[in-house]
């Protein structure tokens, strides 16, 4: 009875547009009073507070400011300039310098959307420019974007663990991600090279026309890169935590930003600061209200009947992943990876236990997974700023995804059914 | 008031992370120097617990929140308008019962317990009063809205 109110509510909600934060809020106050509890008001505030008294979620308004500062400064460009010298004489180059500069930006920004704003700015009135197709070039920039949320740093990772509680370090899980991003990467270019040599897109004009030097474009991108190769070194070595280093990137950023490229002047810093707190609040106070959710959920024992449920269906590992993973395609293309990964994460993590996962695979499973719903209609973050920067309809999008979609789908199941793929990496540091 | 309201959040919450981010670099600092800041760690999680009330709260005034925007979009005017005014009734709703209510039970609930942060000394109630203070800012901001609901009618293309 009080899941069906959980429930009931919490669409109802959504669908007046209030949002989502304070629709699971709202959903788990109406539930609890159902159940009489006693001081319900006192407890739901206070489930938020606990949920967010975390120390790991320190690093996530650091590397989102961090994101922030170098998306203001002239990063893009730099990151662009040096994917060309590498992908950009190959068929289709563009589209393969967009796709690679994607990996780059959104491993430094943490931010999917950020990466198809900053670099479809750039790239997509480019490739626009060289007879590509309009839909084309946002769909490229829409499906490399997600690979950012694998390849660390990635906030949704920080959230993931602190969710999943104890026993998952966001250190292995940034290790884990690195190869299935890699892999997802590399799966969109080949995408990419497909179409383009079918359609004949860039083929020949650009041929030595406008490439950049290596060493020139190398040195200029080089300190944007190294941010990332400090966060990364500084985990991994043990020298920092993820929150250190997430400060530590700030401070890099501030310093490429202000003194060394000057692309950002000092006085727009308060507005910066404002807006990257405006991001982290959106961001947390989901986190917040969604522990207030899985509190009750746990105390009325849900994931556990859920898990139970599941299995009752098939005692295949094989099969349930492939719920699983068709539970979590439907609700990504509904709803945005961060509330995905608070809700779900608690419902599924015991039938993971149950299956004898490693759950840092099942969290690069279910971020994978999620991230492409980002990119699908009806509701994609990216797929929407993709859109409405490159000035394209959803429709006509959508249409050239298709064989991205395919492809993400065919690295979703090899990152499911390969487990070494996401703990290789972790293995060797065995940090956990 | 909807201006100010965002003028002094966008004010504070700048301000919050700017200290947040001295008081970690101080606890690397800590950590590798050994200076025995170890109330720095707290300040950490308390500034941390400010910054989401205030940018959360920031995040609604500006309509910044993620949610869902399929259907409402679909219906005419008047439903539109009918939902719009419903969802921030809720929400105002919410800050009042659980940000503000519940939020000062909890401060006050703190005090009385006696209850301090360690390395601070300061009462636990401090960490605990922005809930409250976010549920006003939270309820000033939906009226804002509220109020604001009716030139959206009179030009609907503005939204």
């Amino acid at each position: 009875m009080f899941l069906a109110i959980l429930i009931i509510t919490f669409i109802c909600l959504l669908l007046l547009e209030v949002p989502i934060a304070f629709s699971v809020a709202i959903a788990t106050l109406l539930a609890s009073i159902s159940l009489g509890e006693a001081n319900v008001f006192q407890n739901v505030a206070s489930d938020m507070i606990n949920g967010v008294d975390n120390f790991a979620l320190l690093a996530i308004p650091f590397f989102i400011l961090a994101g922030d500062i170098m998306g203001a400064g002239g990063l893009a460009m730099r990151l662009i300039n040096f994917a060309a010298t590498i992908v950009g004489r190959l068929p289709g180059g563009l589209s393969l310098v967009n796709t690679m500069t994607c990996m780059l930006f959104g491993s430094i920004s943490g931010s999917a959307a950020a990466a198809v704003s900053s670099i479809g700015n750039t790239l997509i009135p480019e490739m626009n420019k060289k007879g590509y197709d309009k839909d084309f070039n946002v769909a490229v920039t829409v499906a490399g974007s997600i690979t950012g949320l694998l390849i660390p740093p990635s906030n949704v990772m920080i959230v993931f663990a602190v969710v999943a509680g104890t026993g998952i370090s966001v250190s292995a899980l940034f290790l884990a991600g690195i190869i299935p991003g890699i892999l997802l990467g590399l799966a969109i270019m080949l995408v990419c090279i497909i179409v383009c040599k079918k359609q004949g897109y860039g083929q020949t004009a650009e041929a030595g026309q406008e490439i950049p030097k290596f060493t020139p474009a190398l040195i200029s991108a080089l300190p944007a890169l190294l941010l990332v190769v400090i966060v990364l070194a500084g985990i991994f070595s043990g020298l920092f935590t993820p929150t250190q280093a997430s400060a530590v990137a700030v401070v890099w950023a501030l310093f490429l930003a202000c003194i060394l490229y000057r692309d950002l002047p000092l006085k727009a810093l308060p507005e910066l600061f404002a807006k990257s707190a405006r991001t982290t609040g959106v961001v947390l106070l989901l986190v917040a209200t969604s522990s207030a959710m899985s509190r009750l959920l746990t105390a009325e024992q849900i994931p556990q009947l859920i898990s139970a449920a599941l299995l009752s269906i098939s005692e295949n590992k094989i099969i349930i992943l492939l719920i699983i993973n068709i539970i979590l395609l439907l609700v990504g293309t509904f709803m945005d990876i961060t509330p995905a990964v608070l809700i779900f994460t608690p419902i599924f993590l015991p039938v993971a236990i149950e299956l004898d996962m490693n759950l840092i695979h099942f969290g690069i499973l279910m971020i994978a997974n999620l991230s492409i719903g980002l990119c699908t209609p009806p509701v994609g973050t990216c797929l929407f700023v993709g859109c409405s920067v490159g000035k394209a309809k959803i429709a006509g999008v959508s249409k050239q995804m298709l064989p991205f979609y395919i492809a993400m789908i065919l690295v979703l199941l090899l990152i499911t059914y390969i487990p070494s793929l996401s703990t290789y990496l972790p293995s060797l540091f065995n940090n956990n | 008031m909807l201006k100010l309201t965002i003028k002094f959040l966008k004010t504070t919450s700048a301000i919050s992370l700017a200290i947040l981010l001295l008081v970690v670099i101080l606890i690397i600092a800590d950590n590798k120097l050994d200076l025995g800041a170890v109330w720095a760690n707290e300040l950490a999680r308390f500034m941390l617990v400010w910054i989401i009330m205030l940018g959360g709260t920031l995040a609604y005034a500006e309509h910044s929140h993620l949610g869902l925007d399929i259907l409402v979009d679909k219906f005419v005017t008047p439903t539109k308008h009918a939902s719009y005014v419903l969802s921030h009734t809720l929400i105002l709703l919410f800050a009042l019962s659980v940000l503000i209510y519940g939020g000062y039970q909890l401060v006050i609930g703190r005090i009385e317990m006696g209850q301090t942060m360690p390395a601070l000394k300061i009462s636990r109630g401090w960490f605990y009063a922005s809930l409250p203070l976010a549920g006003i800012l939270i309820s000033t901001t939906s009226i804002a809205h509220l109020l604001a609901s009716k030139k959206l009618t009179s030009n609907p293309n503005k939204n």
